[in-house]
This record gives structure tokens, sequence and C-alpha cells, in this order.
């Protein structure tokens, strides 16, 4: 047996061996024991003797074997032998495996450590582990190719691979690193669900390079990216529960789990990647100084020296390059792209690391800047003129819109026109980006109606207010029944003039972060400036709109003791309307003429660059992000043009106003938009995309629509776990193999568990058993 | 049947003795009456006569068919009748006066030559219980000496092993019957014997035709025994075979390893006995039917006598049965 079997479990209880001796020497001393008899009929005994003799020594030799094989098979499977795959008896120990083999495709598995990418070796491992199978003896396999979030397709052939050795290795061979990112618990609530059908012999292999991010999911990966470092915002525990509840689910149905570790050497391998490629959220024009930055971290534990080179379009030599830094390990530097675009329309700029590393997934990025003309901004003047310019409502929000004027090189990209009030009926606001109702009457039915549907289709309203608004009407005509206020006003408090000692002075507050007030949330002066500068003698008194389909944000409040919003948002279909509760010149408060900072102007620059840039960024997307595109106006039919060159013909869905799907005929009405939604097949491809009418005669906008997808920046983070502390952090008691890759083709035969015979051995015993029984019953039968 | 007479003080001491049969001995002839005989038992036989079944030849005229003629028949004496007398010997007088029925016994009658033969080899001495199967031959063999010489016929005895050592003429007269058991009492044990030999011997040294009674385990070849009887039969002599077995050589009701010594040297064997029973009975039993059958081919009368059966049971059925046969 030693020879056959590999070892043994226990091979201490080898020494109860002995027993089976038991039954030869009770044999023996039952010999010796004889009765001696004086007897007169020996001539039949003897011949009885002679005829019987030969049987009954038979008959004992046969019971003596049972009882001996019987307690030495007991023994031995005490023991627990083992088989290895060599062993002529394998086959005997042979349990059907039924075996998932979860391949991680994620980003980081493109990591060249000198030896080739990682998924090279997953895929010699995972190989290796399917050809240990025996389909002969009813092993099955599937394999799953591992990325998050998942691609319906790629599930689709994982299922279509399971049983077909020939379409496995098919499958395997075809499996290419992927742009996204990795979640395992996923995973292996994947692989418990592929083999749950199966009641023994479950084996779940993780082929991977035991990246942390994946374990942990990308989700907590970013919340750590946005916490500023790694583990300051999960606990191990916390951040591995995911995980640790798949694997416990699988165990408790049974699997085996194995680990198999094709990443680097190194726990923290090097690696400094850019991890964000951006741009302000502001309005981009022609021939107009933009700003792009890049920001590149060093993932490594040496300090690197890196630059980044900026390309323009389909440049083939860089456009600009921004100057080498020394980023620190676990640093962070950032990269600025001035430049200026010299043309209308989406353009893609191309940031790219140099030199590149040895993950040169994350060494380029993709940004698609949209470039406008000037925006057009028509500003609604409600208060008559005064003796002086700057009396008018509007005289301040003009200087701050366009504060070089028509001299010079710079140009802002707003274009601000005042019209008076009784003009707003005739106005075409479509030709507009911005409306501005600057201490306004409330505007009628049809003004309001024609309002609702500027902002639906996506423009911007900024209502100030002052004197002449009325705040029972607006209540009534703007908050009620078009819901195009963030506020519900209330009446108006305080005195107007802000200068006096006797009255109260109003102060205003910063609230929740918001892309229109960045400047003050970054700078403390500007902070305190805003907060203690500003004088407010009179406001309009208002609570937020509750309910509201977008929920309304507060970005500046009032010191009163209700905290009234000062300046709110809110959306309303596909734009935005943001009101300020007291006027924009300087009837009740000195924030136009404060002279401590430019306050007034940052402010407006904020809140015109807030209306006008949608939100989130639609032209850049994050690899797994869901396509949506709204338009105004029917945009016909268009075709999705991905990186690789695959074409999609997508139709667009008429939305209502409530922004429910409704038809998808070309009339829309008022107030209508449409959609293209790509939501079950997401964007899993890195690079340009691009959105192409079909027939662009037929219907309004551009010919061709860029957007940039980006791969998620968790995966830059290579850190993975060593054996230990994988055990320690995420298994944590749940019992794992690590079977080495150059024995993977034998695991599950050579493994105690897969090669186990004591069953074997404990049957046999028992059919010893039995046989003595029947054996000792039918020679008893014959005796009596 | 004036052997009533019996004593009666050894039955007593037989009785008093059966309370403890481990001190039994036979070594002398009272011991043999106290320990075996059961007079109490032997006359309730009494009225069971040893009768030949073929012509017989005697010292003088008896019940028995005589093949001399011209004898004149003279009354002896009235018997109480038993069930199986015939019926043509009642005395209807005597009923007519008593009520009773007696029958009338003749003195005209021949009387019986009976010749006791017993095997007293070592075989013999196998016991399984109390009583050997040669003691068991012996009382039997005493038992009947004494119904027949009740019955006024002359019994003579002859013993052997592995030659006849002891041979006693038949003798009418009741003392004889002291000089049979004697010699019954203190047999010769030889350790081997020839049952064929002998009995060829025996047919040539009994001159008279009569009955011979034969008390032997047999364990020797059939054919040789059954030639032996055909030879006596040849000589025109009656003959019972009284085949005596011990219990256990009948049913061999051995469990535990045991290694088997035979007796008259015949070897050794160490076996289980329950892996034996079955190959061991079926032996037996075909040696029987072997016995059995050659007894009926040549008219010799064969009764097995089981040591372990009580005698007067085994000798009133037997009597009784060949009582019967006569009729």
């Amino acid at each position: 047996m030693g020879m056959l079997a590999s070892g043994f479990l226990s091979p201490g209880l080898l020494g109860w061996l002995a027993l089976a001796a038991v039954p030869v020497v009770i044999h023996l001393l039952t010999r010796r024991r004889v009765v001696r008899l004086a007897w007169a009929a020996m001539k039949f005994l003897e011949r009885a003797h002679r005829k019987t003799r030969r049987r009954i020594q038979l008959e004992n030799l046969l019971l003596l074997v049972l009882r001996v094989l019987a307690i030495a098979l007991l023994v031995a499977a005490a023991a627990r032998p083992f088989l290895q795959a060599t062993s002529p008896l394998a086959e005997l120990a042979h349990t059907p495996r039924h075996v998932a083999v979860i391949v991680d495709v994620s980003a980081s598995m493109g990591y060249d450590d000198g030896t080739g990418p990682l998924l090279d070796r997953a895929r010699r491992g995972a190989e290796k582990i399917l050809a240990g199978l025996k389909p002969a003896a009813g092993d099955t396999a599937v394999l799953i190719p591992h990325a998050a979030p998942a691609d319906p397709r790629e599930d689709g052939a994982a299922a279509a691979a399971y049983l077909d050795p020939e379409r496995l290795r098919a499958t395997l061979s075809g499996l290419a690193v992927t742009d996204r990112t990795s979640n395992l618990a996923d995973a292996f609530e994947t692989a418990r669900r592929a083999l749950e059908r199966h009641r023994t012999g479950q084996e779940i292999y993780l082929v991977s390079d035991l990246q942390k991010v994946g374990f942990g999911g990308a989700a907590a990966g970013r919340e750590e990216e946005e916490e500023g470092g790694a583990g300051a915002a999960l606990s191990p525990a916390g951040r591995y529960q995911g995980v640790r509840d798949a694997l416990q689910r699988a165990v408790a149905a049974g699997a085996t789990l194995h680990v198999v570790d094709v990443g680097p050497e190194a726990v923290r391998p090097e690696n400094v990647g850019l991890v964000a490629f951006t741009r302000p959220p502001r309005v981009v024009t022609v021939a107009q100084p933009a700003v792009m930055e890049a920001r590149v971290r060093n993932f490594g534990t040496e300090p690197r020296e890196v630059a980044v080179q900026f390309y323009v379009d389909h440049d083939a030599s860089p456009r600009g390059v921004a100057r080498p830094q020394r980023i620190p390990p676990g640093g962070e530097a950032s990269f600025l792209f001035f430049h200026a675009f010299q043309h209308e329309g989406p353009v893609a700029v191309r940031a790219v690391l140099k030199p590149l590393d040895s993950f040169t997934h994350d060494d380029e990025r993709l940004l698609v800047v949209p470039v406008e003309p000037r925006v057009k901004v028509l500003l609604v003047e409600g208060s008559s003129r005064g003796t002086e310019a700057f009396e008018s409502a509007a005289f301040f929000l003009l200087q701050a819109l366009d504060p070089f004027g028509a001299d010079g090189d710079l140009k802002s990209a707003f274009a601000p026109e005042a019209i008076a009030w009784h003009e707003l009926a005739r106005a075409d606001l479509a030709a507009y980006g911005i409306v501005v109702l600057a201490d306004c009457p409330v505007p009628s039915e049809t003004e309001t109606a024609t309002l609702a549907a500027f902002v639906a289709a996506g423009g911007g309203l900024l209502v100030t207010w002052g004197p002449n608004t009325d705040p029972e009407l607006a209540r009534e005509r703007l908050a009620s029944a078009t819901g195009l206020l963030p506020v519900v006003p209330e009446r108006v408090v305080g005195q107007p003039d802000y200068t006096d000692p006797r009255h109260r002075q109003y102060r205003l507050r910063l609230g929740a972060r918001h892309p229109a007030t960045r400047p003050f949330h970054a700078d403390a002066d500007l902070e305190t400036w805003l907060e203690d500068g500003v004088a407010v003698g009179r406001f309009l008194r208002s609570v937020p709109v509750r309910n509201a389909a977008e929920p309304v944000r507060v970005l500046l409040e009032f010191d009163d003791e209700e905290r009234s919003p000062a300046l709110a948002e809110r959306r309303v279909g596909a734009g935005k309307v943001m009101l300020l509760a007291t006027t924009a010149h300087t009837r009740w408060t000195n924030l136009p003429v404060d002279r401590q900072a430019p306050l007034f102007l940052m402010l407006v620059d904020g809140i015109a660059n807030h209306l006008r840039v949608a939100e989130p960024d639609p032209f850049n997307l994050r690899v797994g992000d869901p396509l949506l595109r709204i338009y105004s106006a029917f945009p016909g039919k268009r075709e999705l043009k991905r990186p690789s060159g695959a074409g999609e013909v997508l139709t667009p869905v008429r939305l209502g106003a409530g922004g429910e799907a409704a038809g998808g005929d070309e009339d829309g009405g008022p107030g209508a938009s449409w959609r293209f939604l790509l939501r079950k097949d997401r964007l899993m491809e890195r690079g340009v995309h691009r959105l192409i009418r079909e027939a662009p005669r037929l219907a309004p906008g551009p010919a061709e629509e860029l957007f940039a997808v980006n791969p998620d920046p968790v995966e830059s983070a290579l850190e993975r776990f060593g054996i230990a502390d994988l055990q320690a952090d995420v298994f944590q008691g749940i019992p794992f193999e690590v079977p080495a890759l150059d024995g993977l083709e034998k695991a599950g035969v050579e493994g105690p568990r897969g090669g186990e015979l004591w069953k074997y051995l404990v049957l046999g015993a028992l059919a010893c058993l039995v046989a003595e029984m029947i054996a000792a019953q039918r020679i008893g039968a014959r005796q009596t | 049947m004036r052997s009533d007479a019996a004593p009666q003080g050894p039955r007593e001491s037989g009785r008093r003795k059966r309370q403890d049969p481990t001190t039994r001995t036979l070594a002398t002839l009272d011991d043999a009456y106290a320990a075996y005989l059961d007079f109490s038992a032997l006359n309730r036989l009494r009225y069971l006569e040893i009768k030949a079944r073929d012509i017989v030849e005697g010292y003088m005229a008896g019940m028995h068919r005589s093949p001399y003629r011209g004898f004149s028949v003279e009354f002896a004496e009235h018997r109480e009748y038993v069930p199986g007398d015939d019926v043509r010997h009642v005395d209807w007088k005597v009923f007519g006066r008593t009520d009773r029925h007696y029958i009338k016994q003749y003195e005209e009658e021949t009387n019986l030559i009976a010749h006791v033969v017993v095997d007293t080899s070592e075989s013999m001495t196998f016991k399984s219980g109390r009583v050997s199967k040669l003691e068991y031959a012996g009382l039997a063999a005493a038992s009947l000496v004494y119904l027949i010489l009740r019955q006024r016929d002359a019994a003579g005895l002859a013993l052997f092993g592995s030659d006849v050592y002891q041979l006693v003429q038949p003798r009418t007269h009741p003392g004889h019957f002291k000089l049979v058991v004697g010699n019954l009492a203190m047999p010769r044990v030889e350790p081997r014997t020839d049952i064929g030999a002998i009995l060829h011997h025996l047919a040539e040294r009994l001159k008279r035709r009569g009955l011979i009674l034969l008390f032997s385990d047999l364990l020797d070849e059939p054919t040789r025994i059954l030639h032996g009887l055909s030879h006596l039969r040849h000589r025109h002599h009656d003959v019972i075979v009284f085949h005596v077995l011990d219990p256990a050589e009948r049913t061999f009701p051995y469990e535990r390893m045991t290694r088997f010594e035979g007796l008259e040297a015949t070897g050794q064997v160490t076996a289980d006995p329950r892996s034996l029973r079955r190959a061991y009975l079926a032996e037996l039993d075909r040696y029987l039917r072997a016995l059995k059958r050659g007894c009926l081919a040549h008219r010799v009368d064969y009764r097995l006598l089981d040591t372990g059966e009580p005698l007067e049971v085994a000798l009133r059925s037997y009597l009784a049965a060949r009582a019967g046969e006569e009729r």
C-alpha cells in the first residue's frame, strides 16, 4: 500500500495494524486448547475427516483471511491513506471534480514584471488546472474570466465553455486584459452559483495577482482614493466583508477554495500612474486659453521623476510637455496643460506619462473638451435705470460676465446682452445659453412656460431678487405651478439700507461644496471675505423645495435664525435654475461692490459656468459607466463607434416632462426630450467613442459627438496581498489552499482530500465482515 | 417361572448404589447385580419369552419347535396370559372357574440352546455417559440369560476380543446364571478384535443349532461381519445381533476442538467436531444401512442398543416385537 499511496494523514495509527494478528492468534490458541477424547468409532471419523479436511481447511483459511483483512482495512482507513496522481490506484480514489476557475482579467493583470503580462501566467495556471481534469471520469469545469463590472457577453462565453474542454481552451487562449477593475466578491458568488448543482467535489480556483482593490471592490478603493490614502476609509474587517460573505457561502455550499498567486514578487509593485486628467467645470471657447490638469501618483516604494506629454486630436508629436517632477512614494503631482483650441466642437486631448513604466495601463488618459462659441447670456433687467448706470439691476452682472469687454485678446466665455423687462416676451430664448432675471417682476404665465421649456432643454436660468419682485406671485407662479425655483419664497425681511448700523446686517455662509463656489471652498481668505465682508440688509426669506426630482442644493445661506438660502440651485430637465435671494445690484447688499476681492465677479463667473456646463460631464466617462445622452431636440438614429471599431446603431427614446420614456416619435411637444441609453451593455473599452448621426440633414446638432472613456484609477493601486495577509485580513479562518503554479495539474488528486482512500477501505472492511458473516453462517448451517 | 425367588437384597443394594454411580465398580458379581440388574424390571419382562425363530435343537422338549417328533405331550403348569400369547393355549376351563385367562404350558416342548456372545474389545469400553458399551452389553446379556434360564432354556456364554477367550457351555440349571454373570462381570478387554473371524470360529465350534445372541459395537468391516453372520446362518443358527452404540457415537455432540484418540490403536484425529459432524453422521448412517441390509438378507435379527436408553425399555420393546413376529 505504501508504494501505491503517497502517504497517510495519520501514520501513527498504522501501529494498530498489529490487531490484524488477533484472529490468527485466536485461531492458534483454539487449536492448542484441544480436548483429548478416546474414541471408538475412529473408522467413520477418519473417513469423514479425510473427505472434509481440505474443505474445512479452505473454509477456515477463508474466514481467517476475511477477519484479518477486515481489521487491517479498518486500521488502514483510520490512518487515512491518500494517493498521488501517479499511483495505479488514482482512478479508484477519483471523485468527480467540479471546478470553477476564476481568471482575473482586470487591468492590473497587464502588469509586466519582465517575464510578460501577468495574464499569461494566469492563463498557463488555468490551463494546468484544466489539464488535471478527467472529463471521462465525470470532471467538469467552468471558466470565469472576471473583471468588474461584469460583461454580459463574457458571462455567456463562460457558460458556453462549460463542460467542453475544446471551448474552454479556446476561451482561455482568447482571454485578454480588460480595462476594468475587479470585484472578487462577485466572482466568488458567480463561481458558487455555477457549482451549486453539484453536491460534492466542488473546487473554486482563483487565479489572480491578489490585488487588494479586487478584494475590497472598486467602490471601497474609490472611497480610499477620495480620502487620500490606502486604508483611511475602511477597516480591513469592513472593507473585505463582502468577499468574506461570498467565501463563506461558497464554503457552506461544500466548495474548497484554492488561491493561485500569479502576481509579481513585490507586494507593492513599482507603478506611477495617471489617476486623473480633468479640466475645471468651465465653458471652453475658441481661441481662449483653457487649462487641463493631469494628476500623477506614485504607487511604488521608490521616488520617481516623470513628465507628462499632451497630445491634441491626432497629433503625432506632443503639443505640450509639462516639466518633469519628482514624486515621492505615495505622493501625487499635478501637471497643467494650457491650450487655446482653434475650432468649435469636441476635441480629444491625450495625456501620456513619460517615461512609460511596467504597468502601461495607467500611463495614458484621455479628455474630451467641448469647444463652444461664446455663450450668449440674456440679462433681463426688472428695475428701471437710475441716474447712474450702476444703479441698474444688470450693471454689475454685465461687468462680471464680460469683464474684458471688446478690447484685447482675452475674451470672456460669455457674451451678455441686456434687455428691459417688457422685452422678454419677444425674445428668442433658444438663441441664448443663459437667461438672467435680475430684479424682475414675476413673468406672466406664457413667459413662465417659455422659460420652463428653455430650462428643460438645457438652458440655464438665474433669478436675482429685488424690490420689483413679488414674493407671493413668485411663489404661486414660479415655485408652485412650474416648479422652476429651487426655493419656496415666503417674504422679504430686513431693511434695504445695509449701511445703517441701527439695522441688522445679514452675513453669508458657505453651504455644501459646489462647483459654482469652488474658489471659496478652496481658499480660506476668500471664504472669510465672503462670509465676513459681505453685508446684506434685505433678502427674500425662503425654504428649499422638498420632494424635488433632483435635490435642491444650497450654495450660500444667510445667518438668520432659519438659515434661509441665499444662493440655491435646482435641476429642471436638462437645465438648471439658480436663485440669488438678494439683489445683484447695491440696493440691498454690498456684494457687487465689496473691495476686499472680486467676490461678485468670481461668484457670477462660477454661477454662469455652472449653469452652462453639463453635470456630470457627459464627455468624459469611466469604464463600466452606462452611456446616457439627453437631447432637447429629436436627435435621429446614431451609430456608436467604439475604439475597437465595433459599431452599434442607437435609437432615441422620447422622454416625457417627468423624464419617463414616452415613445419614440419625433414630435415631442414642449418640454420633451430624447435620450440614448446603453445600460445593460456598458462602456467596457477605454478610448474615444463617437456618436455619428445616420442622416445629418434630418436632425439638428453636430454630425459627430465625441466622448472619452477612461479606466478606473483604483486599478493603478497594484498593492497586493501576501498569502499571510490574505489569510489575516480577508479569509480570517475560512480554509483555503495555495497550490504551487507548477503542481496545478496534480491538484485535487495529490491533495489529501482529493485522493483519500479511507471510504474505500471502510467499504472493503464492511464487505469482508459481511462475507465473513455469510460464510460463517453457511458453515454453521452445515454443521448443525 | 420359578425364579421369582430371585434375591431381593442386591436389588435394594443396587438402588443404593445407583445413587452414586461414580463409585460404581464391577469387581464382584454382587456389585454387578447391585449396579445394573434391576430384578423388578426383569420380573416385568418374565412373560416375554425368548423364542427361537427357526427350528432349533435342545436337550429336552420345550416351547420351541423341535425337529424331533414322537415325544409325549405332558402338561407342566399354568401361567397367566399376557398379550401376545397364542390364544390356542388358553385354558378355557380355568377361565370358566376363575374368570381369568391362563395358558397351559407343556413339558413336551423342546428347550432352547442360546449362546450369548459378547464383544469385550477395547472399543466396547467407550462411554460418554454413565455406562460403557461393554457394561451395557454385559447387562443386556445377563438379563437375557436370566430370562432364558427362567424359561428353562439353556444359555451359554462366549466372550471374545482378538479371539474367543471364554466359552461357557449352555446349561439350563438356574445356578448357571451365576457362572455366566461372573464371567460377564470380569471381562478381559482385548486391544483388538476381528468380529468376522470370531463369527467364523464360533460357527465352526457350535455344532448344535441354537440361538446366537451377539452383543458388539460391530466396529469392523460390514462385509466381514456379514460374512461371519452368514456362516452362522449356514449352520442353521438363529442369530440375533445386538448392536451396542453409545449415544455420542450416534449424534457426535462435541463442540470444542478435540483430539480423538482411537481405541484399539486406530490412530488419532484432531479436528473441530462441528465441522466433521455432518460427514461423520453420514458415514455412520451408511455403515448402519449396510449392516441392516446385510442382516436382513441373511435373516439375522438386528437390534440397535443405545446405551443412553434404559435397558428395560430396550429389551421390552425388542422382545415384544420379536414375540409379535413369532405369531
